[in-house]
């Protein structure tokens, strides 16, 4: 079974609202943060419901071999600027590095990169020499499935092992719910829309930063009106509005199953036996 | 979380020592999620003041006048001892613990005491 990938859906929606809005602090809910102590606009993200949507067509694909275990290799001149773009379960990653950086650094800065948090390859990483990258998936269709992994640039990928594999491919559908909390400073201009403003500005942005919710395997599918949700808080009032988003991510199924090892015939009964698809141990 | 009235123990008396655990700031990760720093133990020592002020505290923020709350008086020396700890503190006493109101930087004009409230719902023993 591969994903869903809760920890890129934290990770990702983190990231576009911390770069469209760099002054916010941003945190998925519920939280531990001390609301009354924190001095700039509170923006806080919710997973209220969402789950597995079997995909439009072909909920089942017929069964295809998976890679358990690849190994990455980085080419090109250590003298100039080596790029390397990595496609695999729905999430993209690139990594460039400056002319003059060693075949292990770049090796490296590869691997930090494919293990980074809210934003990782599910695999364990060894390195082999100075230009390989041993990637052994911590589970079927952890280094791709209904789409192989693909690596652009300055390295290539090889399979050392894999696996027949039946794959239900499908979506995790999330409904999350974004809010913006601006607090009525002391001493300052209060604004009763202040909220409504920040998440005005976030809106205008997502689909400009769909790029970047997609390096995460991440797709923008709705967005509601903004709902004001302005209260008495602490020791005054709390301009608050949200609005929900619906974001959908890759979420195929990997089974492993063993090849089909004779097939058998019967002229005199119209049977056919196959000896026989069965769950791979 | 179980409402414990401290006011006998408190009111007007000045324990020999208060030990405070001491919790920095939060820092938020990539996921968005926060995290917080290990927690110290700091005891301070006497002289110190407890007692009810309920014209002070109703000018800290998030004062609720519902609640019993009590000010701890600290003297320079021993905020300075507190360093870095502005954001959480959980005074422990007497085997309970108890969960900071506010804290505030005034500083009193005759003897340069600081204080902070403390909210009197116990969090824990």
């Amino acid at each position: 079974m591969s994903g869903p990938y809760f920890d890129r859906l934290q990770a990702g929606l983190r990231a576009l609202v911390a770069t469209v809005l760099p002054s916010a602090t941003v945190a998925w809910a519920p939280t531990t943060l001390p609301e009354t102590q924190v001095d700039s606009p509170l923006v806080t993200l919710q997973r209220r419901g969402g789950g597995w949507a079997p995909g439009e067509q072909h909920d089942v694909l017929p069964p295809r071999l998976l890679p358990t275990q690849a190994v990455l290799t980085v080419t090109g001149n250590a003298a100039n600027t080596r790029r390397v773009t990595i496609d695999a379960t729905g999430a993209t990653w690139q990594v460039e590095v400056a002319g003059g950086t060693s075949d292990s650094d770049f090796r490296d800065a590869i691997q930090a990169a494919l293990g980074a948090l809210g934003h990782s390859l599910r695999a364990t990483f060894t390195p082999i020499g100075a230009t390989q990258l041993q990637l052994d998936g911590d589970f079927l269709g952890a280094l791709g499935s209904k789409n192989p992994m693909r690596v652009v640039g300055d390295a290539t990928v090889s399979t050392i092992t894999e696996q027949l594999a039946r794959i239900a491919q499908g979506s995790e559908q999330s409904f999350v719910q974004v809010e913006a909390k601006a607090p009525f400073m002391s001493g300052q201009t209060t604004d009763p829309l202040a909220a409504h403003a920040l998440l005005g500005e976030l809106r205008a942005a997502l689909h400009e930063h769909s790029k970047l919710l997609g390096t995460y395997g991440l797709a923008l599918r709705d967005v509601t009106t903004t709902v004001d949700l302005t209260r008495f808080a602490g020791p005054g009032w709390q301009s608050r509005a949200a609005f929900d988003l619906t974001i959908s991510q890759n979420a195929n199924r990997a089974t492993a199953i063993a090849a089909a090892q004779s097939v058998a015939t019967s002229f005199t009964d119209n049977t056919i036996t196959i000896d026989s698809e069965v769950a791979a141990p | 979380m179980t409402a414990l009235s401290i006011t006998p123990m408190f009111s007007g008396f000045a324990p020999q020592a208060l030990t405070f655990e001491v919790v920095g700031a939060p820092t938020i990760d990539e996921l968005g999620r926060v995290v917080w720093p290990a927690a110290t133990e700091v005891e301070l020592t006497a002289p110190i003041h407890v007692a009810s002020d309920r014209k002070r505290l109703e000018r800290i923020p998030g004062y609720d006048a519902k609640r019993e709350v009590q000010v701890v008086y600290l003297t320079g020396a021993q905020w300075q001892q507190l360093a870095g700890a502005s954001k959480e503190l959980v005074l422990q006493y007497d085997g309970h613990r108890y969960e900071q109101l506010a804290v505030s930087d005034h500083i009193h004009a005759a003897d340069s005491v600081l204080w902070m409230g403390a909210k009197l719902d116990e969090v824990g023993s």
